[in-house]
């Protein structure tokens, strides 16, 4: 079975300003901060009216120094909302996103699993890959799905994460962005007790 | 051919599988040399020889009505195995159109139906089900049109949507599979679902297969096989349930092999659906154990060759590391080192 190096393992890059959108839409957690004040830097300079189309939100974090929370608050935007947690977060891109108008571009920036929960939404409101950049930093910790239980563990930093349900699972590259999550499947079900070394490898 | 059903067979607790002299002569053998490695192995799926496997688009055997029973037992445990995203209706009535019609057209001892504008009449003797319907409306039939008719035929069924250049894996029923999951892999585009597949990428394979699919035209299906090994006649080899498949291959030794080690091989097909213009990917698995296998001398020879050169990665990837070298043990005093014939007949 395959663990690394499996290609639905999505691929970010550094966020680049896209003139061609009518509206952008920020989205960051934590260290996310700074690309995204780059980005919003790179645009403003090149077109310098379309702060009046965009809107931020982000979620503050003590992963992140406070001067980036002080510069995104200061932003001159249409808007700008922090939050305290990434679910609130996400609720409220939920409704921005509902009420979004064709020409909106995304930008998404942030550690891994905070990422694919945003991806999962956008996906769910069928935005398409030109509508979107992603840049990924901060913790690689992942949200893990439980092949055998269906349920999702959050912030797994380690190569083997034991689930809810008990079982010692091996976390694979395998993602699917619907379920914004990595496969885990049961590390010893060929020799029940026989666990490989645990290692933290999502840092 | 005239096939006699054997409708207790079970793939799971006694397994009772077997296949019949006829059906081990019929069996789909992957390996048309006595190496292996990938290809793009894409063929027309044209009729083959009377009795062979292809000699209809959609295969019916001696274990229909046993797999049918089989899958309705995994549904009924687990419900997810069947999905499909709510844009897929018409594809979905696509594939109940081509199962439906190769059926009662290839198989009329079996399956009739009857088109009256909209108003359909389907009959599965084997199943004993007289249903009538209208198609395009949902409401009609007791579950979705793609569940209902995949739950009367043998194989797993993955519809792919075509847009942006890809093919996204968005419906399915997927009950017999080799380790792979469609609850976890739904939506995915094509190289996402293939992700896990070794060494294939680097080889281009998936680039060249994609680019081929994109272009599949309608009533041109084309056809591959692929192939795996499985402990006991298991077709429920699903990742969900690993934890309880998975001890299997750690029981087997040289002395058991030929009773508990299957091949396992896929006839997947691939078609254009008219209305839709979506993908159907059927996915029909053959199994044969190895004591069944070697009653073919030119088999037991080059499946012994096949596995026991097989590509490490590929070891890993097909789940054999812990019992390939059992299976060759079993295998090698089938083997004279004499030459095979080329090609995948029997003799």
């Amino acid at each position: 079975m395959l663990i690394t190096g499996i290609k639905s393992k999505p691929v970010y890059a550094p966020l680049q300003p896209d003139l061609r959108g009518r509206y952008h839409l920020m989205v960051g957690h934590g260290v996310g901060g700074e690309p995204l004040l780059r980005v919003l830097g790179d645009l403003q300079t090149a077109a310098p009216s379309s702060g009046a189309h965009t809107q931020i939100l982000y979620v503050t974090d003590a992963a992140a120094a406070d001067s980036i929370t002080g510069q995104i608050r200061a932003a001159k935007v249409a808007n700008v909302r922090l939050f305290e947690r990434g679910d609130e977060l996400l609720a409220a891109f939920q409704a921005v996103l509902a009420g979004s108008l064709m020409g909106t571009r995304l930008y998404v920036a942030g550690p891994e699993s905070f990422m694919g929960l945003v991806m999962r939404i956008a996906l769910q409101f069928n935005l398409n890959k030109d509508e979107i950049r992603a840049e990924e930093c901060g913790t690689l910790a992942r949200r893990v799905y439980c092949i055998h239980c269906c349920s999702a563990t959050e912030n797994v930093r380690t190569n083997i994460t034991q689930c809810g349900c008990g079982r010692w699972l091996v976390v694979r590259d395998h993602y699917s962005r619907r379920l914004a999550a990595y496969m885990g499947v049961m590390v010893d079900a060929e020799a029940p007790g026989e666990l490989p070394p645990v290692k933290e490898v999502f840092l | 051919m005239n096939v006699v059903f054997k409708p207790d067979e079970t793939f799971r607790d006694d397994f009772t599988f077997r296949n019949s002299p006829e059906a081990i002569r019929r069996f789909p053998l992957p390996f048309p040399e006595d190496r292996y490695m990938y290809s793009v192995n894409i063929e027309e799926h044209l009729p083959g020889p009377p009795g062979s496997v292809i000699e209809f688009p959609i295969d019916i055997d001696e274990h229909y009505v046993a797999e049918c029973r089989e899958r309705a037992l995994v549904l009924a445990e687990e419900p997810r195995r069947f999905q499909a995203l709510p844009h897929m209706m018409s594809s979905q009535w696509d594939c109940l159109e081509l199962i439906m019609e190769s059926l009662a057209r290839d198989y009329p001892q079996h399956f009739a139906l009857e088109r009256r504008g909209s108003r359909w009449v389907w009959t599965n003797r084997p199943l004993q089900i007289h249903q009538t319907f209208t198609f395009g409306d949902p409401a009609t039939l007791p579950q979705e049109p793609l569940e209902y008719i995949t739950r009367q035929a043998q194989g797993d069924w993955v519809v792919m949507d075509q847009r942006e250049g890809d093919l996204w894996c968005e419906a399915g029923m997927v009950t017999t599979q080799a380790d792979w999951s469609l609850d976890f892999d739904m939506g995915m585009s094509f190289k996402e679902w293939h992700g896990p597949v070794p060494l294939a990428h680097e080889m281009g394979v998936f680039d060249r297969a994609l680019k081929f699919l994109l272009n599949l035209r309608l009533n041109e299906p084309v056809r591959r096989l692929n192939w795996t090994m499985t402990i006991h006649p298991r077709l429920d080899t699903s990742p969900e349930n690993y934890y309880k498949w998975g001890p299997d291959r750690a029981t087997v030794t040289p002395q058991n092999a030929g009773n508990k080690a299957h091949l396992r091989v896929e006839l997947q097909g691939l078609w254009r659906l008219p209305r839709s213009n979506a993908i159907v990917f059927s996915i029909r698995a053959y199994l044969i154990s190895m004591q069944e296998l070697v009653t073919v001398p030119k088999w037991a020879r080059r499946v012994h060759r096949v596995l026991r050169d097989l590509h490490p990665a590929l070891v890993d990837y097909k789940g054999l590391s812990r019992y390939r070298d059992a299976v060759v043990e079993y295998l090698a005093p089938f083997d004279d080192g004499a030459p095979t014939s080329p090609g995948t007949a029997p003799e």
